[in-house]
């Protein structure tokens, strides 16, 4: 039983782990644009079949599709920007997000026109072999999705917090008028963000895919992503990345003790719940006045 | 001598209402400018066409010989231009240090941009102790020093400060323009200031301008402009009193 409970928690930890590097895409854009890209979840669909391309038809070694992958994925983001949000800047952040929604459905009926509406399987470069921990076995595809989403995580701080590049991203965020006479770039930097949070929901896609398969409907999964940034308070990264794996371990585990059909709306009734009790998430602050 | 910044007939507008009506000014290197001018007067959008921000409709902004107007603002500070916006643009979640160092974004050198950050540190001491804070926990006054430190580190050649000490202590006003005038001597920076304090202005610079409703009505040393009765009333609050002690309620600036 308790054995039973430590793996179902362990799994969580993995699945929301994915729904964490989702709900960091999430953040990096709303943080940047004021924007909430619904796209998110299509624009991982979409990394996970690159990679699956790389993979199956060029017979790639696997390193290299990710690579690849994380290239195509970067220029991607760029795109989207460039050719669908940068000509609404100045209209309303509602019509940014509806066509958000849009890019998503585009992306998604593109890849089945693409790929067809089969599911598809790869193995994500690891075999699912348990790793045994004296009584505990827990699965190597788990460890190495949990181990890939902590190096992102380390990666990400690190860019936000010791480059140069990195903190210009944050100083646009916060002041377009201050950055742009510090002569920091501000249309190229609201690219970048977007080129980066498509690598970041590129990778969770490679990492969902051992575990999930890659069927062009995968963009769904984003939505777990959203109560995950919610609770985590919209605008905090650490705070997407706890959101995450609270979502995941809660509905690991309604999936074993709750009833059939909690799991899949376990993460909407955490959400309604924040929402009820501490509206501003875990890490996120009241709205500040600021002069 | 020519001079480093000029603009001639600038003419910016939002939308149908004209904010500036054909500006002409001329900014002398090493030199202290002030632009004085009302709420509205269009004081701010001359800087902001200076550095790239807003695309003048018509007319020309010249540096050191160069057109500049309607370049992109990177390319301006890269340039030399550097400017203070009004009312404090902090990043308010980034430290203090980062805020600094964002100042010196467009520059390479990490070694000299380390030793500048040093200096920024030697003329405001208060930032030093306070460099792991985020800015936003600063004073008004703290954030001034704040966002002046970070306009310098870029080494411009030229500073454009729009009202420095806007919704200041008076003590922390005179520490900053002591400040604005130990860089223009040290650094031989140019240095275009634009004030509603025009007292302190006017002791600060060597030469002003005098802008309403978007036009300069005076151009003048500041020492003539001083003396000037319309100034005096309209800028320096002197009030001129009638015969029977009683002020002439009718007088109309006239600018000569």
């Amino acid at each position: 039983m308790e054995l039973q409970l430590v793996q179902q928690i362990f799994s969580g930890i993995a699945i929301g782990s994915i729904y964490a590097l989702v709900a960091v895409g999430f953040i990096l854009i709303y943080k940047a644009t004021d924007v909430i890209s619904f796209a998110q979840g299509d624009i991982m669909m979409f990394g996970a079949f690159v990679a699956y391309t790389f993979l199956t038809f060029l017979h790639l070694p696997f390193i290299l599709a990710v690579v690849l992958t994380l290239a195509v994925m970067a220029v991607f983001g760029i795109l989207i920007e460039r050719v669908v949000l940068r000509p609404l800047v100045g209209e309303s952040v509602l019509s940014m997000l509806m066509v958000t929604v849009g890019v998503g459905m585009v992306i998604r009926n593109v890849a089945g026109m693409i790929w067809g509406y089969d599911t598809y399987q790869f193995g994500g470069g690891i075999s699912d072999v348990p790793v045994r921990l004296g009584e505990l076995a827990l699965s190597s595809v788990n460890l190495w999705i949990i181990g890939v989403t902590v190096v992102m995580v380390g990666a990400l701080f690190y860019f936000f917090n010791k480059t140069k590049m990195g903190i210009s991203m944050e100083a646009a965020s916060q002041n377009q008028l201050a950055a742009y006479l510090m002569g920091i770039g501000v249309k190229r930097v609201f690219s970048n963000i977007w080129a980066l949070s498509a690598v970041v929901a590129a990778v969770g896609g490679i990492l969902l895919a051992p575990i999930h398969f890659v069927n062009y409907n995968m963009g769904f999964i984003g939505l777990r992503a959203f109560p995950a940034a919610v609770l985590g308070g919209f605008g905090s990264i650490p705070g997407a990345i706890v959101g995450g794996i609270i979502i995941g371990v809660s509905e690991s585990l309604a999936g074993i003790y709750l009833p059939a059909g909690f799991k899949d709306i376990f993460a909407y009734i955490i959400l309604i719940l924040v929402l009820l009790i501490r509206p501003e998430g875990i890490f996120g602050v009241a709205e500040r006045k600021r002069v | 001598m020519a001079p480093i910044l000029e603009t001639k007939n600038l003419e910016v507008s939002y939308g149908p209402v004209n904010v500036t009506k054909g500006i002409s000014i001329g900014i002398e290197e090493g030199k202290i400018v002030t632009i004085l001018g009302a709420n509205g007067s269009g004081k701010t959008t001359i800087l902001r066409t200076i550095s790239g921000i807003i695309v003048p409709d018509k007319g020309t902004v010249t540096y050191k010989g160069k057109a500049i107007q309607g370049m992109e603002p990177e390319e301006i500070v890269k340039m030399g231009i550097s400017q203070v916006p009004e009312g404090r643009e902090i990043f308010h979640d980034l430290s203090v240090y980062k805020n600094i160092l964002m100042g010196a974004f467009t520059r390479k050198d990490k070694k000299e941009v380390d030793k500048d950050i040093e200096r920024m540190y030697s003329y405001f001491p208060l930032l030093k102790e306070r460099a792991n804070q985020y800015a936003d926990t600063l004073s008004g006054g703290e954030q001034q020093m704040l966002v002046i430190a970070r306009a310098l580190m870029s080494r411009p050649a030229m500073l454009l400060l729009d009202e420095p000490s806007l919704g200041l202590a008076p003590a922390f006003v005179k520490k900053i323009f002591g400040i604005i005038r130990q860089i223009n001597e040290e650094e031989k920076t140019t240095i275009l200031l634009v004030e509603q304090n025009a007292k302190m202005a006017l002791e600060l610079a060597s030469h002003g301008f005098i802008l309403e409703v978007g036009r300069i009505v005076m151009d003048d040393s500041t020492e003539e402009l001083r003396k000037n009765p319309d100034v005096q009333e309209f800028y320096l609050g002197v009030r001129e009193e009638g015969i029977r002690g009683t002020r002439r309620w009718k007088k109309k600036k006239v600018w000569r």
